[in-house]
């Protein structure tokens, strides 16, 4: 049904509840996402939303508690192991911690040959070892070393190319250039811009750096507490932000220019996230929302497109509107 | 669904021919690295060079080689309990035999000893270790249950019933106190291995390779296993000794092999009164022990260090 | 300098070396600055670049025995630091200078509660019976905004959230009334929302008690928002300093330059391709360099840059660079 429409990936009334001594946390808690072939969806939101979670679970890391999960498709979410290894090739994941992802017992050429051993037999992979390597930006004269012997930019770039040597379609990037320092933060950026265009890959960009998603994505996603709040293109969710979570997250983000900073008006939230066991009624931001009012204590909102492929889920925009 | 891999990656389907591929130089491994911290520590360079000379050392033949005229079994009644001398460097014993000889044979054995349980131990608590902590839940439950039990029971108990099950069989042979040994030591390595098995499952290399479509097999083997491997050998180096004394302590209470340092020194005890002191006979055999097991222990401890995250920037 | 008056703080010629396996690394060289009483002095650059090294040799808290001060000096209100003994930095550091890092679990004992570990530093220093003690850090709680502080003092770190627990930690270090407290990543492990709590809160506090601030980061936001003057310091070595608008403003050294271009700003046009220094910054145990260690990175380098290692000069209006390109070139 997706492949039609040109989704490469379909997420659909996803939900990933973990039980824990004290309850269950409700890691992702029912969300729905498309991503076009070609494009950059970046999904934002602070520690503890769920926005890893997403990802592991649909590489298949995580067993979901409901719903599905469509690659190019085929519903992937129920397949065994077996099943789903060939399928691996077409979608891959880069992890955010550019040490504790490399195995530090094995050179860069087994790392990133090792998915093709497994995929394709291959025995001899150093041909398309250096060719990946030159590809991410490495030298390939460097594929006998260990991965201790990298930087962590150079090491997210092993990453990179391991994760690239099936020639997926889709890309889940979790947090890929949390960890490296600003300036080669941008080099790994424009990287993974570059390879994108050159490849036609499809990403899936997962961050809390609201800049630096900005910066990657076609359309983004705000998540809080395992739901979606928002949802719209780059442009618009930056510009216009509809739910006052976006509002505050974005006034949060400090600007490197004091004069900017100087003059800003920061919507302070008061409190902290719930914590994930907590059971909520109504709307899960109600507790720190300046705007909030009676019926977000009753009803949850359901996420609605407000304007064009602006979503958001929030009972402002129809309070607003009835108030008129 | 439409073939959507038609565009084919354009860079990235190579030309065999055009491809070339440098030559690479080779890095430095987490081993290498740990070998040059390990040269640096003095005492366990000079523990290591002590079992080296003490594992050749007994093995030598010296009697084909005419190092030593008589072997460690070959009585001579009328030259019994000789002091040291040129001729006796370590003096002779009750039936007149080399003392030299018997106290070199019975490192051979010790020192056999002490490895073979040591590697027993370590397959056997490895994959064990391994198999619980990376499968965990119900399994996991189950297996380190049945350790805690062995654990539970005094491990002489278990050494002596393993012991006696051969006895008839197999008296005085090196097999069984091989076997009870190992029994006995292969639990410490099971919950070490575990332990270090539980935390490497969650790092990201592994789910790394689990999202690359790695069987669980290949996960253990070439991601899991590998990276436990410094533990592994430090606590074998340490197991070594440990093992040693055991049997040292099998033979003191007369369960032991025939012939071993444990077995020397319970017999030189024995012998060491106020009225005749024929003191070579305990001296030589627990002076080899000692040096043995400060050796090993050195030098385990050296490469506990030297692989040791900790002391790593 | 600026506004605020008298100096706190005075490093001069600060020069930190660790002796490893490896051989001896200087991590951080020829290190100058103040801080004065009420001002907020901002240290960034990129991870290995000595900003954390420097405020551990201010502290005494290099790890022993492999780093030691090798040159230079530290005054605190005048008296010199270096050289102190372990028992007499104790002292310091207990009344006049504090310190908040970035995991705070570091710094907190997970089995005793938070009463138990506050009351404790204040009965320690300022001699307060228990009682005092104990209302004393319940005060502090409050004043950091922990609700309901007085039932929350009997809980234990993990029972609080990160950003509560950087509330408690900051708690402690205002318990003795420091005069200097120095904040190490204070707020890199915590959400963009409360860390905006955060720094909204040492803010007041500077502002209240007129404490000197030292506030390590790598966060160009950050210090945008929060500093008065700013060092950037790379390989080891301050590259410039200067008050915090003119350095963003103006910047006057090709690294400042380069690293205010690479991080991406939300209140931009959207650029194709990110400005991105090429390379990686130099490895300090393959010291000592001759010429600027910036170089081989730099996009203005020239013969000059080479010839030795440039001097911290002063450009006027409290700016310093270390840097031989002419500063009309750089605009």
């Amino acid at each position: 049904m997706s492949g039609a429409n040109g989704a490469i990936l379909e997420i659909q009334g996803l939900k990933v509840h973990f039980p824990v001594p004290r309850g269950v946390v409700k890691a992702v808690d029912g969300i729905d996402l498309r991503i076009e072939k070609g494009e950059t969806l970046g999904l934002v939101g602070e520690s503890g939303c769920g926005k890893s979670t997403v990802a592991r679970t649909v590489v298949g890391l995580v067993k979901p508690t409901s719903g599905r999960i469509v690659l190019e498709g085929r519903e992937i979410q129920d397949l065994s192991p077996q099943e789903m290894r060939p399928l691996r090739a077409e979608l891959q994941m880069v992890f955010q911690d550019p040490y504790a992802s490399l195995n530090p017992r094995m050179t860069v050429a087994s790392i990133i040959g090792e998915p093709l051993l497994i995929h394709r037999g291959l025995r001899d992979t150093d041909a398309r070892v250096c060719e990946l390597m030159s590809l991410v930006g490495l030298d390939p004269s460097m594929r006998r070393r260990y991965p201790h012997e990298f930087s962590g930019g150079q090491r997210q770039r092993i990453g990179l190319a391991r994760s690239l040597a099936l020639e997926p379609d889709v890309i889940l990037l979790d947090e890929p250039v949390s960890a490296l320092d600003v300036s080669v933060q941008a080099q790994v950026m424009n990287l993974l811009d570059d390879l994108k265009k050159r490849l036609g890959l499809t990403y899936l960009f997962i961050a809390h750096n609201l800049a630096v998603v900005r910066h990657m994505s076609d359309r983004v996603a705000v998540m809080y507490l395992g739901r979606i709040v928002e949802l719209a293109d780059r442009d618009t969710i930056y510009a216009e932000p509809m739910h006052p979570y976006t509002e505050a997250l974005l006034s949060a983000v400090p600007v490197p220019d004091p004069v900017v900073e100087d003059t800003r008006e920061r919507i302070r939230l008061e409190g902290e996230i719930p914590s994930p066991t907590e059971e909520i009624i109504g709307c899960p931001f109600r507790a720190r929302c300046p705007k909030a009012f009676d019926r977000c204590k009753t009803e949850a909102p359901k996420l609605k497109e407000h304007a064009p492929g602006h979503f958001g889920a929030c009972h402002l925009p129809e309070e607003n509107q009835s108030d008129e | 669904m439409t073939d959507h891999r038609t565009p084919p990656h354009e860079s990235l389907t190579p030309d065999p021919a055009d491809t070339f591929i440098p030559s690479a130089e080779k890095g430095t491994s987490l081993g290498a690295d740990a070998w040059r911290r390990l040269k640096k520590n003095k005492l366990a360079i000079v523990g290591a060079v002590f079992v080296v000379i003490m594992v050749l050392g007994c093995n030598i033949e010296y009697v084909t080689f005419g190092l030593i005229e008589t072997d460690a079994q070959t009585t001579n009644l009328p030259n019994a309990h000789q002091p040291p001398s040129w001729d006796e460097p370590f003096g002779t014993d009750n039936l007149g035999r080399s003392y030299l000889a018997r106290v070199l044979e019975g490192g051979r054995v010790s020192l056999m000893v002490g490895l073979i349980a040591t590697i027993v131990s370590v397959i056997i608590g490895t994959f064990y270790g391994a198999i619980a902590g990376y499968y965990g839940g119900k399994l996991d439950e189950i297996m380190m249950r049945i350790v805690d039990f062995l654990y539970g029971i005094p491990y002489m108990f278990l050494v002596i019933l393993v012991m006696i099950m051969f006895s008839d069989t197999a008296r005085g042979s090196a097999a069984p106190v091989f076997l009870a040994l190992g029994v006995v030591q292969w639990l410490m390595t099971a919950r070490i291995v575990r332990g270090q098995v539980l935390t490497l499952r969650h790092q990201e290399f592994v789910q790394a390779a689990r999202v690359m479509g790695a069987g669980d097999l290949r996960i253990i083997f070439r991601h899991i296993l590998p990276n436990t491997l410094g533990v592994v050998i430090v606590y074998a180096t340490l197991t070594v000794p440990a093992v040693i004394i055991l049997e040292s302590f099998l033979s003191f209470l007369g369960l032991g092999v025939e012939l071993s340092w444990g077995l020397l020194v319970s017999e030189g005890v024995g012998v060491v009164n106020p009225i005749h002191s024929y003191w070579w006979l305990l001296f030589f055999p627990s002076l080899f022990l000692a040096i043995t097991l400060f050796s090993l222990n050195f030098f385990g401890d050296g490469l506990r260090d030297a692989f040791d995250p900790r002391t790593r920037k | 300098m600026t506004a605020a008056g008298e100096n706190l703080l005075q490093v001069r010629d600060l020069q930190t070396r660790f002796v490893l396996d490896e051989g001896t690394v200087t991590a951080v060289d020829g290190v100058s600055f103040d801080v004065a009483k009420g001002e907020i002095v901002g240290i960034v650059g990129e991870s290995g670049c000595g900003k954390s090294v420097t405020n551990l040799s201010v502290l005494g808290l290099l790890p022993k025995p492999q780093g030691r001060i090798s040159k230079g000096s530290v005054l605190f209100e005048g008296r010199e630091l270096v050289g102190l003994s372990e028992n007499q930095l104790r002292q310091v550091r207990g009344n006049n200078i504090a310190m908040i890092f970035q995991d705070p679990m570091t710094s907190l004992n997970p089995y005793l509660r938070v009463e138990e570990q506050l009351a404790e530093v204040v009965q320690l220093h300022l001699g307060l019976d228990r009682k005092a003690a104990v209302a004393r850090a319940v005060e502090l709680l409050r004043r950091v905004g922990i609700p309901d502080a007085a039932a929350r003092i009997k809980s234990y770190p993990h029972e609080f959230s990160g950003g509560m627990r950087q509330r408690v930690m900051i708690a402690m270090a205002l318990l003795c009334d420091p005069e200097l407290l120095i904040a190490d990543e204070p707020t890199t492990a915590l959400d963009v929302t409360i860390q905006a709590q955060i720094l909204e809160l040492l803010k007041e506090l500077r502002a209240e008690r007129q404490m000197g601030i030292i506030l390590i980061t790598h966060d160009l936001g950050v210090v945008a928002g929060m500093c008065d003057r700013v060092l950037v310091m790379y390989a080891g070595r301050i590259v410039e300093e200067a008050p915090t608008h003119e350095l963003f403003a103006n910047p006057q050294h090709p690294y400042t330059q380069a690293l205010l271009k690479s991080v991406p700003r939300l209140d931009e046009k959207i650029h194709e391709t990110l400005f991105s220094i090429e390379g990686l910054p130099p490895r300090l145990d393959k010291g000592p360099f001759t010429g600027c260690t910036f170089a081989p990175r730099c996009p203005l380098v020239r013969e000059a840059c080479h010839a030795g290692e440039p001097a911290l000069e002063d450009t006027g209006g409290g700016r310093k660079r270390r840097c031989v390109v002419p500063v009309e070139e750089l605009a």
